[in-house]
């Protein structure tokens, strides 16, 4: 009796034809991973500094002597260091959004183009099950940007309430000079507890980020999970032809922009799978 | 004939120590406190001996406004080698409402006759904060408003000292709560020349030690970004505290009583406030040097901090609770809440994607299986249905 081949089903997503395309540069890479692991870390130790246990009660830690006499020093100074490579790290990425390719720009996060915006509003459609199709994208999607907006700005809010805490350890000098105001106005403790609190919102989002990478790279079988370590994305050719139809719009004067736009109604009723085309 | 040297002398600060008697080797002592206090290599000992024999004892005028006299209960406590006598006697106390021995107009007219016979020279020290709403009205004295007083006399002065939290930064009557519109009065009255002591209470210590710079340099000592002299605000109580070696190691007390708590270990968790603290507690100590809080098992309350009464409290938690919360809800509590809210939000979506994903590869395989197309697979049921029929 012949063996029957039991495969899962193919969607006309994994059997399109597929183009390659390079769009994480090296440096939005590296800070990414960077910020990964210096996440993890500050997480964890920074949850050991909140909520320290009685890591011994001897000077003997896993059954060697003596090492237990520096145990939340030891934690407090990776803290430290690691603050630095992360601070690091995210204005390098902030400084890359200026220099970068387009798939790096600023204007990635924000959505500064109107089609950017559109598709921001078809991507909620999207993820609230109003709509089947996620928008084709190359870069971000204008959704994940915004995201990634909040994010700094959480970032900026733990690096800021991070040094205002490091600053009450010196007596005069840099850091009292530039964060010693935080601790005063707000109090140690207050600051302490935003500084906590946003932990725990950056890793709410770390959930909801890797979920929606896993979702979306389900959807476009773009490979877009090892995109942030091989760089490169696959595309349909339609998708791309999409795309590049929309930035080229977008890049046209506006009277031509608004000529060639479809009327709004119009574009409202078939918003559901095709979009605007250009008018050239 | 005593020689002019002799006349000055007399009229010195040393003088008047020994004629209530004050031994020489006591003063000598107290001098080197002082330089110790005011983190002075030991040779300014020498030079504070000098200063003092020759100074003359500068006027001063104590002011109470919003205050608990806790300050001046701590200046008159104070006795290290009885810095009370030496406190007493650095200064002439030309008006101070708790010690003086005139009372109503005639306590009044000492402060009056200070200001227009020693203007710009005499000392104004500020107990307590200075209400400011309703025209100042909450806090009065002789039928004057302390705002009045206060720009009066401190505006006269040669200097002056803020002593304790609410003289220095508006201390618990500016709390939350507070109507009185209480200020500092450095706030009440700005342009002063002006130093704050802050603690509740400062350290009696401290304000020799200030006196003291005072005469031996001539100049009020170095401060920081707040107006506190760096000798006794520079150092953080964290960094200076006996019990910081366990910090380091990772062990606290857990609960009060508990086998931490007897052996002295670190009170971190019990929401001590050493670590956003500067003061020099852990050096000068209190009560002749017998002990401080975390000495004795009790954790810092970060009394010498701007506005501590709010930004401190609450004093026995690490953090305090997140607005609008509960009050038992900690922020790790609500941390983690929104975590697993959006946790659960993720599985509740992946459900329904997969849900909606599987419907739709049915229909397409369906579809193409009505087609005709045999080289795409099928799912599994359908593949056995079609084994059974060959």
């Amino acid at each position: 009796m012949a063996t029957v081949v039991q495969e899962e089903p193919a969607t006309a997503a994994q059997t399109q034809r597929r183009i390659n395309l390079f769009v994480w540069e090296l440096p939005v890479r590296v800070t990414h991973w960077v910020n990964v692991t210096s996440i993890l870390i500050l997480s964890i130790t920074g949850y050991f500094i909140a909520s320290p246990p009685v890591f011994a009660t001897t000077t003997t830690f896993l059954g060697i002597p003596g090492t237990a006499t520096f145990m939340l020093g030891t934690i407090r100074f990776t803290h430290f260091v690691t603050a630095f490579v992360f601070t690091i790290s995210v204005l390098y990425r902030l400084a890359w959004a200026f220099v970068g390719n387009q798939y790096a720009r600023w204007d990635q996060f924000l959505p500064v183009r109107r089609y950017r915006r559109q598709d921001m509003r078809r991507m909620l459609r999207y993820y609230t099950f109003f709509r089947r199709e996620a928008p084709p994208q190359i870069g971000h999607n204008p959704l994940a940007g915004m995201a990634y907006v909040a994010l700094y700005v959480l970032f900026a809010v733990q690096i800021f309430t991070g040094f205002a805490l490091y600053a009450l350890a010196f007596r005069t000098g840099f850091w009292p000079f530039a964060f010693g105001w935080v601790t005063h106005l707000f109090g140690a403790p207050g600051v302490r507890m935003v500084h906590d609190l946003v932990m725990y919102l950056i890793i709410a989002f770390t959930i909801h980020h890797v979920y929606s990478a896993i979702l979306i790279d389900m959807e476009e079988r773009s490979g877009l999970v090892s995109s942030i370590v091989t760089g490169t994305k696959a595309l349909t050719p339609e998708s791309v032809a999409q795309i590049t139809s929309q930035e080229a719009l977008a890049r046209q004067p506006r009277a031509r922009r608004k000529a060639a736009r479809l009327p709004r109604g119009k574009a409202e009723a078939d918003a559901g799978e095709v979009r605007p085309v250009d008018g050239q | 004939m005593a020689s002019p040297r002799e006349d000055q002398l007399a009229q010195g600060v040393w003088p008047a120590l020994r004629r209530r008697g004050v031994s020489r080797r006591e003063f000598l002592k107290f001098c080197s406190v002082m330089a110790g206090a005011l983190a002075l290599p030991h040779t300014y000992a020498d030079r504070i001996v000098q200063a003092l024999e020759a100074a003359t004892r500068p006027a001063v005028v104590w002011l109470e406004f919003q205050d608990c006299a806790g300050n001046t209960e701590s200046a008159l406590r104070a006795s290290h080698p009885s810095i009370t006598d030496m406190i007493l006697d650095l200064l002439s106390w030309n008006y101070h409402e708790t010690i003086m021995a005139p009372a109503g107009t005639a306590a009044e007219k000492s402060l009056q006759d200070t200001i227009a016979q020693q203007k710009g020279q005499y000392l104004a020290i500020v107990e307590g904060s200075i209400p400011l709403a309703d025209g100042g009205v909450y806090c009065t004295i002789g039928g004057r408003t302390a705002i009045d007083i206060a720009q009066e006399t401190c505006g006269n002065a040669l200097a002056t000292i803020a002593v304790g939290t609410c003289a220095a930064f508006g201390g618990i009557p500016a709390a939350a709560g507070g109507i009185t519109g209480a200020v500092s009065i450095g706030q009440a009255v700005p342009g002063l020349k002006l130093i704050n002591l802050s603690a509740c209470p400062m350290n009696g210590a401290n304000l020799a030690a200030t006196i003291v710079h005072y005469l031996t340099f001539k100049e009020l000592p170095a401060t920081d970004n707040l107006g506190r002299p760096l000798f006794a605000h520079g150092d953080r109580i964290h960094d200076n505290c006996p019990r910081r070696a366990h910090y380091d190691a990772g062990q606290f007390v857990q609960e009060w009583g508990d086998q931490g708590h007897q052996l002295g270990w670190c009170l971190y968790k019990m929401g001590c406030k050493g670590p956003a603290t500067n003061y020099n507690c852990p050096r000068v100590q209190w009560n002749d040097g017998t002990n401080w809080p975390i000495g004795v098992g009790h954790g810092c309350v970060g009394c010498a901090q701007p506005q501590f009464w709010d930004a401190m409290t609450p004093f026995y938690r690490q953090l305090p609770t997140v607005p609008g919360f509960g009050v038992e809800v900690t922020a790790q509590d609500v941390g983690i809440g929104v975590a697993a809210a959006v946790g659960a939000l993720t599985v509740g979506h992946a459900v329904v994607a997969g849900v909606r994903n599987a419907r739709t590869a049915r229909a397409t395989n369906q579809a193409t299986a009505a087609s005709g197309n045999a080289t795409i697979a099928v799912p599994t049921n359908e593949t056995q249905t079609t084994e059974g029929q060959s």
